[in-house]
């Protein structure tokens, strides 16, 4: 059963916060995944002309609400569960926070200069209302909308490549926000980026694809790139350790990043944040002739090609040790991991900076300790032996190179991996899966106690003492059992109704 | 089974329904939503076998229960749906109202309130005749059941709703359904099952007067505030669109979600045909 009383909330929230029809009491949408929680698209409200009255529509973080209501005459928010009502409402004490489905919103609020929905229509929709179309939202949004108005809208695409290649479909995941899983995803919803501009009265649409998860969003690429931009935007996108490494690789060969990027960001009267963005910013530079060093060396291990991946890791081993200064390796460089370098001129690029300066070996094995994490966590094929343990396994890795071991294998070997499940949808699979067998062993004790009774009720003394010692909680009634039973009885197979009597 | 499956006759009237013996339902192997509530139907601090179904009234408790964790539910709809298909109807003309004062229980939580100044509420509101409908822990105090007495009201009492498997009234809700047959109007000083059983069969419902003091409910369960954000159709003394308030009362009772008599028994574990010992 879980924690049936622990997860019901008290009904709290400040005076500037009013509920509507659809509000849900014993639900959080926060903190905010996808677009709305996610840095690099805080860079697309970098260019917002913030100005006039703002609606924040969907989930977002407070402090984005928070950077919003500074710079906005007016700040109105809607948000569907009550408790990140509440939350909202708290932190930004001038907002305007209705609780509820947006329908119900739309009824109460006046039309915006500026409208950010960066969290998906499955978001907004709530268990008080029937389901809704996709098509429902972007018209609402559209009626919300002033004249002229400024409007970001997300869409996460069904198609895209944070979709593929997942260890569980995502519509029969069966987490608690799974209530009705098919919500939205009807057939209005925009598969294809030709669907996009469909937004009727929408002059000038625009849009930014989302890459390569829409749950940690790590690159924005314009919908205008060239194929250069979009296969730069694909070489940051295999840092993404959420990622699917093999997905990444196979839709970036496939110059796919727009059609099956994680979601779009259609963009109404606001200016493009640069072709590819990160959290950091626009990026520029050359484009990977080919794709991040660790497609490489997945694809040899993948292939059992010792010789291969030997080869990469001396060359590698050896460039980073020629940036190193006297045995730390500067800032520049110091995020060393294969996902983060690019081949180019017979040397390795790095695409982001490091934190820190790291020392040499130290970030050598920082490295390596993240490219045997994809390789074990999304379950690549590797050349080692499945019995080798990962201890020795990851020394055997460094010894490819001749890279020096650590004294501690222990944090390398064996780090935390990210999944594409939260920890508390890990755990809700964890209590899930007990109550599974819960009720199978109480229904085969049910099971037990009945046929027990039966036998009580049929058969010698001895019987009946036999099934109180062993069925303890006999029901009380168990000499009447028979006459309880439906006129279904009628139709049992002949042996059975003997033994019953009939 | 779960005591709380005899509460008003829902084992009963699920048994009528399936042409089995209504005084003596067989064991049910899940809990049936014993009212209309917006969580999720099955009270607080609820706890069955994990391996009982939850039979709820809606596809809303449904979803409203798995938000907070819970799965293996099953949407019937309400006994009272299968009653009112089971017991004829009869051609009567509905007149006057029938009047739900806000209950309390004898076991969980209470109702405090000024019953003297709702008569005069009601009075001031309706036009014919009115019975008032006491739950039977108000009906038994006789303090209460005299002002609405005094006022010339009719006062009635379903039934017992029982505890513990013993003292169940099995008649309470086919009670309760004649009653709102034959009554144009259903009301209540708050938002609850008897309004939604009501407006689902045809009564013009109407929420006004003091909703008074549910003393003793527990956190997440009072509802203050919400449900009138929820339902604001509903809370007026005269609804204006008695057809949209209809619907909605149908889909929260789960009037089109009721089962033919075959598939309920195979729900309710009543009928296991691949088991010689089937109950």
């Amino acid at each position: 059963m879980g924690r049936p009383v622990a997860a019901i909330v008290e009904l709290s929230y400040p005076d500037n916060v009013t509920l509507l029809q659809g509000a849900m009491q014993n639900w959080r949408d926060l903190p905010a995944k996808g677009p709305a929680g996610s840095a690099a698209v805080e860079r697309l409200l970098d260019g917002l002309e913030v100005s006039g009255h703002v609606l924040v529509v969907g989930p977002h973080p407070a402090s984005m609400i928070m950077g919003l209501a500074q710079r906005a005459e007016r700040l109105s928010v809607v948000t569907r569960a009550i408790p990140d009502a509440a939350e909202i409402g708290t932190a930004v004490p001038s907002a305007t926070v209705w609780c509820g489905s947006l329908t119900a919103a739309a009824e109460r609020l006046e039309p915006a200069d500026v409208v950010v929905a960066l969290a998906d229509a499955a978001l907004l929709l709530s268990t008080e209302e029937p389901v809704a179309d996709w098509s429902s939202f972007p018209q609402l949004l559209h009626r919300l909308a002033a004249p002229g108005a400024r409007v970001l809208m997300a869409i996460e695409n069904e198609r895209g490549m944070h979709r593929q290649n997942v260890g569980a479909d995502l519509f029969v995941r069966d987490t608690d926000a799974d209530w009705t899983p098919f919500a939205t995803w009807d057939q209005t919803r925009p598969r294809r980026t030709e669907a996009l501009p469909g937004l009727d009265g929408w002059p000038g649409v625009q849009f930014s694809a989302v890459l390569p998860t829409w749950e940690t969003p790590a690159v924005l690429l314009d919908g205008a790139a060239t194929v250069e931009d979009r296969a730069l935007a694909m070489a940051y996108a295999a840092g993404d350790r959420r990622a699917s490494a093999l997905t990444v690789r196979s839709v970036g060969l496939a110059d796919l990043a727009l059609e099956q990027a994680a979601g779009w960001i259609v963009r109404v009267g606001v200016p493009s944040p640069g072709a590819v963005v990160t959290p950091v910013g626009p990026v520029e530079g050359q484009a990977p002739t080919t794709g991040p060093v660790q497609t490489h060396f997945l694809q040899a291990a993948a292939d059992h090609d010792m010789p291969a991946m030997r080869a990469l890791l001396r060359f590698w081993w050896e460039w980073l040790q020629e940036k190193a200064v006297d045995g730390v390796v500067p800032t520049g460089y110091a995020d060393a991991r294969l996902s983060n370098l690019v081949a180019e001129g017979g040397t390795l690029r790095p695409l982001r900076p490091g934190d820190t300066d790291l020392p040499v070996d130290r970030a050598a094995w920082l490295a390596l300790a993240d490219v045997m994490g994809v390789i074990t966590s999304q379950g690549l094929t590797h050349p080692w032996p499945t019995a080798m343990n990962p201890q020795t396994r990851f020394a055997a890795l460094l010894a490819m190179a001749e890279i020096p071991v650590p004294d501690d294998l222990g944090p390398y070997a064996e780090p935390q991996e990210p999944t594409d499940l939260s920890r508390d949808a890990l755990l809700a699979v964890i209590r899930r899966q007990q109550n599974e067998l819960r009720i199978v062993w109480s229904r085969f004790h049910w099971d037990e106690k009945q046929y027990a009774a039966y036998r009580a009720s049929k058969f010698s003394r001895r019987v009946v003492r036999y099934a109180q010692r062993n069925g303890k909680q006999l029901p009380a009634k168990a000499k009447r059992l028979p006459q309880t039973l439906p006129a279904t009885a009628k139709k049992l197979p002949a042996k059975a109704k003997k033994r019953l009597g009939g | 089974m779960d005591h709380t499956n005899l509460w008003y006759g829902h084992a009963h009237a699920f048994a009528e329904y399936c042409g089995l013996d209504s005084a003596a339902p067989p064991p049910i192997r899940g809990v049936i939503q014993h009212g209309w509530t917006f969580v999720h139907g099955l009270g607080y601090g609820h706890y069955n076998d994990p391996s009982f179904t939850k039979l709820v009234w809606s596809e809303i408790s449904r979803r409203r229960g798995q938000v907070i964790g819970w799965r293996d539910f099953v949407v019937t709809g309400a006994p009272f749906a299968y009653l009112d298909r089971v017991r004829p109807r009869e051609d009567v003309e509905r007149t006057g109202t029938i009047w739900y004062p806000f209950h309390g229980t004898k076991d969980y939580e209470t109702v405090s309130g000024a019953h003297d100044e709702l008569v005069r509420e009601i009075q001031r509101t309706e036009d014919g005749p009115v019975t008032v409908c006491l739950y039977y822990v108000e009906y038994d105090d006789p303090t209460i059941r005299q002002y609405y007495r005094d006022a010339g009201f009719r006062v009635i009492c379903h039934g017992r709703r029982g505890a513990q498997w013993k003292g169940a009234d099995r008649y309470f809700l086919a009670r309760q359904l004649a009653e709102l047959r034959r009554h144009r109007r259903v009301c209540s000083n708050r938002l609850t099952t008897a309004v939604m059983y009501g407006a689902a069969i045809g009564c013009e419902p109407g929420i006004y007067g003091d909703p008074m003091q549910f003393v003793g409910g527990k956190a997440g369960f009072v509802g203050d505030g919400l449900l009138e954000a929820l339902y604001p159709q509903f809370f007026t003394p005269h609804v204006e669109d008695v057809a949209e308030v209809r619907e909605i009362a149908r889909a929260e009772i789960g009037m089109d979600r009721v089962m033919g008599p075959d598939e309920l028994r195979y729900l309710l574990g009543w009928d296991d045909p691949w088991l010689p010992s089937s109950n």
